[in-house]
This record gives structure tokens, C-alpha cells and sequence, in this order.
């Protein structure tokens, strides 16, 4: 897949020369520890970042700058993975070569350094308004989280069995804490980033490897750095809980989390992805076919699985009232994958679906960025149809030998308003 | 088959027309694995009132172009779904206000899905207990959309804009509407809306267009269809002015959320003419209100708008409207930054020229980036092709705007009595 260059110490480039693609696709990440603290900080960096450069200072020149740019796109966000945490910025540009004009890479190029290597932010004439109105917005981000009932319902879960810990920080940080982010926070976060970071540097399109070393090498010329072993992360047991919250709202959401403890280092690995695929993520699977369709409960029902904490969901948005029917209904699913009541379809359905959502990947040039990097840390020959035959030989059998490692852990129900009171 | 051959997107498209009316398109993108193909019937939840060949008008239950998509999936042998599963295609559907389109996406066995796709989209099997077991599962979905603020404030402006036009209703209706949907309902809307010659098949990616078409060619030749019906669509008189100018609900939301909405007047435009006046009307919207805008960055700056400001266009053949908003403390200065900006003579930009010739490479870019993603590819071209428009036609007719296009949209802009806006404040029970 993936040619891997070293730039300098902790510093990597991968290239992936396509004719497939019409534009050239880039992403530069800074990883570092995630903290609850780092995640808050770098966020507000990112923002800052994002807004004002030396070369187009206000937002609206940025703007124009990329409408100029026949509608680049650079893009700035934090995220996270396992137990680390990335700043990156996303950028996408039309190959010149459909274009009347020669010069688009460059000038693009140009632009990201202004961003990365000459913000506004280490400069004397920075306005502090515009930190106190990124550092707001970052709030308001965060905030509007508890507008999306389902996605607070899983924040509120991951809260309550895993306190303060990667699984439960979120990559944006945490509004408290964000409201507290002095400058000089961020200032020693963007220098720690810019010379302490981890860097890899992704780029997919009709490009010459040879050529974009050198390009990148002179727009950023990063410098060696200190390369830090990572541990893996070690999954945790806990004892069955149940929390019951309620809101003014409609619908509920049933979130279960289970504990497995398989992560995305075990060699169980692909048979969990069988096993969630079997019980959940699709709309041939145990949850969807019994929840929603044989049972009229929900419009949604799945599973999912978070590799890097060995942790299972499932999920769904019921009626208030019929809370135990579907947690009953639910539960019976994985006591059906226990007991080995998998039907040959379910089994061949499943892994179907797990090859060909794999495969797709390859006409996506930022699915096959986030995929690469995701697997490479687990099998660092990782190609797309090597993963696909793992799949291959796991048995109904493996399937059921792993279940019974799955244990559930809680329940989270968030619920109306109107059933508090009755 | 016709074959289209663009040069300067490198890309080359083939058609046919088949002997029941059946339009079918094959992009092949070399290099792509999957290949995704699309079965649209112009159909959506605005045709609620038509006369079916032959008969009796009928006014149908809200939701019903919803809900019928649904039931497709459902067989006397069981569900759909299944069935691609089995090789390993994720199937799905959509209903929105004009279409309804029913896809897969496989990298494998594409013949066999494209069989099933057709297959299962043509042959209707619904009975009072599946129609019945069915709206428990979209009572769920709508109480879900209920409880989305952004769901409920774009609606919210619809509702405001229209006086009469279907649009105005939720396209999965209500829970209560629902509960009227019969078999015999979802037989009618079958009938009348799902006829060769009311679809396009559309196929883009890993995929040979001669093998293709010759494929679904058989496939199609093995049906009887009966002659091309002619249905006649009820559609009533609405006004250019707006139905509601202000309205505001309380919801549990941690901030205020405006959305200010300007109905189009109603052009019942086609072809070219409708693409340069979409055009034309994304690319005003743009200048005056888009990011690199001197609205945006001043509004920003005050923080009279966040990260979820948005302005855009919709337009169909019988409603369109532009929509900006965001959320913000202060919504009656957001409501009135914007009439301010609306307010600002056209002779006024200054810089229009150069803000044009900017929008011009903007769109050019953004077009060839879209060109990437075949999702994009099939449902853009499917909406194209209902409105008589051409994908193809976007970059050559983006080239020739001038600033009197954009004059005359602006104006339309302009117009109060066009106005509306929805706030959602949030209710005291907030965290």
C-alpha cells in the first residue's frame, strides 16, 4: 500500500502515487499523549491554527485564498486513537493536470505552512480577542454534543465505566477544562508540537514519491525527535451497573457496553470483528433482524466495537416504555452467539460484508489514510486483502469460544422526562 | 447505446433508453473497486395528490413515499437486505421530497445485485400485517427526528415559506399519518409512480457498460409492464410570499438556533435554464454570505455565529428557498445582521468582478473533487437528469455567469415578503 519514508527521527511519510483520483489528498498528523488536559489545549490550537496565519491573517483572506485555490480544502481538527492523541490538518486539491494552471501544488503547499509553521499565535501582533473567541467556539463544540441525543447517551456510558480514562476523553476535550486553557497553554502546546510531536505526513494521488519527499522536506522541514515507545493499552474488568437518566426528549436510548478482553492487538482480533458483525453491524445481523424487524422496537439497533479498549456496544433508540422487552431481546442475541445458534447464512452474510466494506475502502483516498494508519499499528504489513483472508478460516466455532468472554457491563438507559415522574 | 465523451473531465458516459422508457446510465471509473449503482423513480413525498391513469383522484396519507420504501425491502421470502448480504453488498434506500432511490454498493458480484435491485424494486408484495408491523419501526424513526433540533428548525422554515405546497410536509409524515397507510395505498403509489418510464437506473465505477446494459436489457424484457401511464400530479397555487415571516419553539438545546429562510419564486424552470439559475443563486449566496464573505467575518468576529453557520440553496422544478443560519445568544441580531445585508443595494459589492472569477475556480475545484466520490457521482446525476438538467453541463455553464445573473437572483433575495425565520430557544429544563 503505502510507501514509508523516514523524514527524520519521528518523522514519517507515506505516499500512495494513483491515477484513480482527480485530486491529491494530505494529511499531516502531530500525535502526542492523550490527556484530558492535551485534548482541551490542542483543540484550542487547532482552532487558532486554522484562523489566522502570517500569509492570509483574517479568516475571510484564508477563505478567498482557498476559493483562489480552485476550492482547496485545509481543514484543522484534533482526534484520537487508543490512548494518544492527534492534531491534524486535511487537505485536498485538484491535480493540475485538470487545470489550465501548473503551479497548484506549490501554492498550496505554501499555504500550509503558513498555517503550520507561521501562525499568527507566535507572533507579537496577535489579537488575544481571537483566542478567547476560538477557545469559545471550542466550548460551543463541545456543548452542542448534548444535542445529539444518541451521541450524549454513549459519551454518558463511556463516562461511567471508564472515569477519566482514554476511552471517556474526549478528542475535543473537556468544556471545563477548555473554559480554564490559558494562552500560554496553548503556545507551549504548539511548540511541543511542532518539535515534539510524532509526525506522519499521508499523501494519495497521481504523485511522484521521489518528488513530494523533496517538496515536503523544503515547505516543513520537521526535525528529528525523541521516538516514544507505545504501550499497549490493557483491558480493564469491571462489575454490572446500571444507570437510569432522563431528559426532555421523545425517544430513549438503550446503550449496553460489554467487556471483552480481546483489543485490537489480540490475535482474536478478526474473530471479534466476526462476532460484532454477527450480532450488529449490519442489517442482516441478530439486532437489526430480531429488534427492528421481527419485533417492530426500534428503527435502529447495533453493535460496535471499540478496538483499542476492548469494549462491545449495542445500541438503540426505543420507546420509554419498552425499555426491558428490548434490553431482554438484546441480551438473548449474544446468549444465541454463546450457545453457538449461528445459522451458516448469518456466518457467510457476515463475512461478506466484512470483505467487501474493506474493499471499498480503496476508492476513498481519506478512508484508505485513516485505515492504513488504524491497522498498521496492529500488523505493520498490513494490506487491505491480507486482513480480508484472516477472515477466511475462523470458524462458527471461534465465534462461539469468544463470546463467552464477552461480558456486559452496563446498561445506560436515558429516557423522558415523563417517565421520571410516572 | 450513446456514448458522451467528456474530455477535459476525462470521463465518458453511456446511455440507453430502453423499449419500456427504462433511462439507464453507466459512468466506468477506472481504477475504482466498487461499483454503485442507483434505481430512482421520480417520486417523493410532494406527490401526495395525482390522478392515476384511468381513475379517480387520490390524496394519500402523509408519509407514504416514506413508508413504501420501506415496505420494497420486504418479501413473501423474506427481506431484501438478506439477499445482497449474502454477496456482500450493503443495500439501501432514500426518500426525499422529489425521489426515491433504492442502491447498492458491491465490489463483487455486481450482475447478480443489479438483478436483485430491479427485481425487488419491481415487484411490490405488501399485506395489511407487514404494512402494520412496519409503523412501529417508523414511529421510532420519526420520534428520532423529533428530538433533533436541526431536523425540527429546517422544517420549521419550511413550514414558515409555504402556504399549501406539499413540500411543507415531514417527508416520513407523522406517527398519526401513518397509521391510515394501507396495502392497497402502497399498490396504487406502486403502480403509478414506479413504471419503467418514470426511473432511471444509474451505474458508476467497476462496471462494463456494454455488459451492463444488456443485462438489465433482459432482465427487463422477461417483465410485462403495462403502456407508459400518464399521471397527472395535483399540485396547488401557492404564493410567492411567504406563508408565516417569524416563529420560535422551545426545545432542550444548550443555545438559541435561527435559521432564516427566502422562498424562490416559483419558475418551474428546466434544463439549462434551471442549472444557470441554480447557479447563479449558489454562487450570490456565496459572495454575500459564504465564508470568505465580509458577512461571515464580521459576524464571526462579533460572535453572532459559530462553527454550524450554514447557507444554502435548494431547488426543485415546483419550490425552491435559500436558507442561512446558525446558532447563536443572540438571535434577534443575528435576524436583523442578515436584513441589514439583504438590504445592501446590489451596486453596492464592489468587488462583484472579482468575487465571481473567484466563485468560478471555487466551483470548478469543488466539482472535480466531487467527481471522486461515485456516491456523489449517481445521486447528483439521477436529480440532475429528473430536472432536465446535465451533471456534465455544470463546469460550461459556471464559465458563462455574468454579474447580471447574479443581479437578478440578488433581487429575488431581497424581496421581504420572501422572508421568514424560525428560532428554537431552549426551555428552562436545561442541563
Amino acid at each position: 500500500m503505502f510507501t514509508i519514508q523516514q523524514l527524520a527521527p519521528g518523522v514519517r511519510l507515506y505516499t500512495l502515487p494513483t491515477k484513480q483520483f482527480k485530486t491529491i489528498t494530505l494529511s499531516i498528523k502531530f500525535t502526542t499523549q492523550l490527556t484530558e488536559e492535551n485534548a482541551g489545549v490542542r483543540t484550542v490550537l487547532s482552532n487558532l491554527l486554522q484562523f489566522s496565519n502570517q500569509l492570509t491573517p483574517t479568516n475571510s483572506a484564508f477563505r478567498q485564498k482557498l476559493d483562489e485555490l480552485y476550492g482547496t480544502s485545509v481543514y484543522l481538527d484534533t482526534m484520537k486513537r487508543a490512548d494518544r492523541h492527534t492534531v491534524y490538518l486535511n487537505a485536498d486539491f485538484v491535480n493540475d493536470t485538470y487545470l489550465a494552471e501548473h503551479n497548484l501544488t506549490e501554492d498550496v503547499l505554501e499555504l500550509i505552512q503558513a498555517v503550520l509553521i507561521k501562525p499568527l499565535l507566535t507572533t507579537s501582533t496577535f489579537d488575544v480577542r481571537i483566542f478567547e473567541r476560538e477557545k469559545k467556539q471550542v466550548q460551543t463544540r463541545i456543548e452542542s454534543l448534548y444535542e445529539d441525543k444518541s451521541r450524549y447517551a454513549q459519551h454518558r456510558l463511556m463516562e461511567l465505566i471508564r472515569p477519566h480514562h482514554p476511552a471517556s476523553i474526549s478528542a475535543t476535550g473537556d468544556k471545563e477544562l477548555v473554559k480554564g486553557v490559558t494562552l500560554q497553554q496553548v503556545m507551549d502546546a504548539y511548540h511541543s508540537m511542532i518539535s515534539q510531536d510524532e509526525i506522519s505526513i499521508y499523501v494519495v494521488g497521481d504523485i511522484d514519491t521521489a518528488h513530494y519527499r523533496d517538496l515536503i522536506t523544503s515547505y516543513f522541514g520537521f526535525e528529528g525527535r525523541e521516538f516514544k515507545e507505545r504501550d499497549v493499552m490493557q483491558p480493564k474488568t469491571s462489575t454490572f451497573e446500571e444507570t437510569v437518566e432522563y431528559l426532555d426528549m421523545k425517544q430513549a436510548k438503550l446503550h449496553m457496553a460489554y467487556e471483552t478482553p480481546v483489543t485490537a492487538q489480540s490475535p482474536e482480533f478478526p474473530t471479534m470483528q466476526v462476532l460484532n458483525g454477527i450480532l450488529g453491524a449490519y442489517p442482516h445481523s441478530k439486532l437489526f433482524t430480531n429488534v427492528r424487524e421481527k419485533e417492530s422496537l426500534a428503527y435502529y439497533a447495533s453493535s460496535s466495537f471499540a478496538s483499542s479498549y476492548g469494549l462491545l456496544f449495542a445500541v438503540s433508540g426505543i420507546d420509554p416504555a419498552q425499555k426491558d422487552k428490548a434490553e431482554s431481546l438484546i441480551d438473548q442475541q449474544l446468549e444465541e452467539l454463546k450457545n453457538g445458534t449461528i445459522s451458516d447464512r448469518e456466518f457467510l452474510q457476515t463475512k461478506s460484508m466484512l470483505k467487501n466494506q474493506l474493499m471499498e475502502i480503496k476508492d476513498s483516498a481519506r478512508g484508505l489514510i485513516e485505515v492504513y494508519e488504524s491497522y498498521q499499528e496492529i500488523d505493520p504489513d498490513f494490506t487491505l486483502d491480507g486482513w480480508a483472508k484472516k477472515w477466511e478460516t475462523i470458524t462458527k466455532q471461534d465465534v462461539q469460544e469468544l463470546a463467552h468472554s464477552v461480558h456486559k457491563i452496563h446498561t445506560y438507559f436515558l429516557t423522558t422526562k415523563e417517565e421520571q415522574h410516572a | 447505446m450513446h456514448k458522451l465523451t467528456y474530455d477535459q473531465l476525462k470521463e465518458t458516459l453511456y446511455r440507453e433508453k430502453l423499449e419500456n422508457g427504462l433511462e439507464v446510465y453507466v459512468l466506468p471509473k477506472s481504477g475504482f473497486s466498487k461499483t454503485y449503482v442507483t434505481f430512482t423513480t421520480k417520486y417523493g413525498s410532494i406527490d401526495n395528490h395525482f390522478i392515476p391513469p384511468g381513475k379517480e383522484a387520490v390524496l394519500v396519507p402523509d408519509g407514504i413515499a416514506h413508508f413504501l420504501e420501506h415496505k420494497m425491502f420486504e418479501k413473501e421470502d423474506g427481506d431484501v437486505f438478506q439477499k445482497f448480504s449474502e454477496e456482500g453488498a450493503s443495500a439501501n434506500a432514500f426518500t426525499s421530497f422529489t425521489r426515491t432511490s433504492y442502491l447498492f454498493s458491491a465490489t463483487d458480484n455486481i450482475h447478480t445485485h443489479t438483478q436483485t435491485l430491479l427485481d425487488f424494486v419491481q415487484q411490490p408484495y405488501f399485506t395489511e400485517a407487514t404494512v402494520n408491523k412496519e409503523k412501529g419501526i417508523i414511529a421510532q424513526e420519526i420520534t428520532m427526528y423529533d428530538d433533533m433540533p436541526d431536523w425540527r428548525l429546517y422544517f420549521g422554515t419550511i413550514e414558515n415559506m409555504y402556504h399549501e405546497h406539499p413540500v411543507k410536509i415531514d417527508i416520513a409524515g407523522t406517527v398519526e399519518s401513518i397509521q391510515e397507510i394501507t396495502a392497497e395505498h402502497l399498490y396504487t403509489c406502486h403502480e403509478t409512480f414506479y413504471h419503467p418510464s418514470n426511473m432511471v437506473l444509474f451505474a458508476v465505477g467497476a462496471v462494463d457498460p456494454q455488459v451492463f446494459i444488456e443485462l438489465v436489457k433482459e432482465n427487463q424484457q422477461k417483465k410485462q409492464f403495462q403502456d407508459k401511464p400518464e399521471v397527472i400530479h395535483v399540485l396547488p397555487t401557492e404564493p410567492d410570499t411567504v406563508a408565516t415571516p417569524y416563529r420560535e419553539m422551545a426545545m432542550d438545546v444548550v443555545q438559541p438556533k435561527v435559521l432564516f429562510g427566502i422562498k424562490a419564486p416559483v419558475h418551474q424552470l428546466a434544463g439549462e435554464e434551471m442549472l444557470r439559475y441554480e447557479l447563479a443563486m449558489q454562487t450570490i449566496l456565496d459572495s454575500v454570505f459564504g465564508r470568505s464573505s465580509t458577512f461571515f467575518e464580521s459576524a464571526y468576529e462579533q460572535g453572532l455565529i459559530d462553527e454550524s453557520y450554514s447557507a444554502d440553496f435548494s431547488l426543485e422544478t415546483s419550490y425552491g428557498f435559500s436558507m442561512i443560519g446558525s446558532d447563536t445568544d443572540r438571535p434577534e441580531e443575528l435576524i436583523a445582521a442578515i436584513k441589514r445585508q439583504l438590504a445592501t443595494p446590489f451596486e453596492e459589492y464592489t468587488s462583484l468582478t472579482e468575487q465571481l472569477e473567484r466563485a468560478k475556480k471555487r466551483k470548478i475545484g469543488m466539482f472535480l473533487r466531487s467527481l471522486n466520490s461515485i456516491e456523489y457521482i449517481a445521486n447528483q446525476f439521477t436529480r440532475y437528469r429528473f430536472n432536465d438538467m446535465e451533471l456534465f453541463q455544470v463546469l460550461p455553464v459556471v464559465e458563462t455567469l455574468t454579474i447580471e445573473d447574479l443581479k437578478s437572483v440578488y433581487k429575488q433575495l431581497q424581496v421581504e415578503t420572501a422572508h421568514t425565520q424560525f428560532v428554537i430557544q431552549p426551555t428552562n429544563g436545561k442541563k
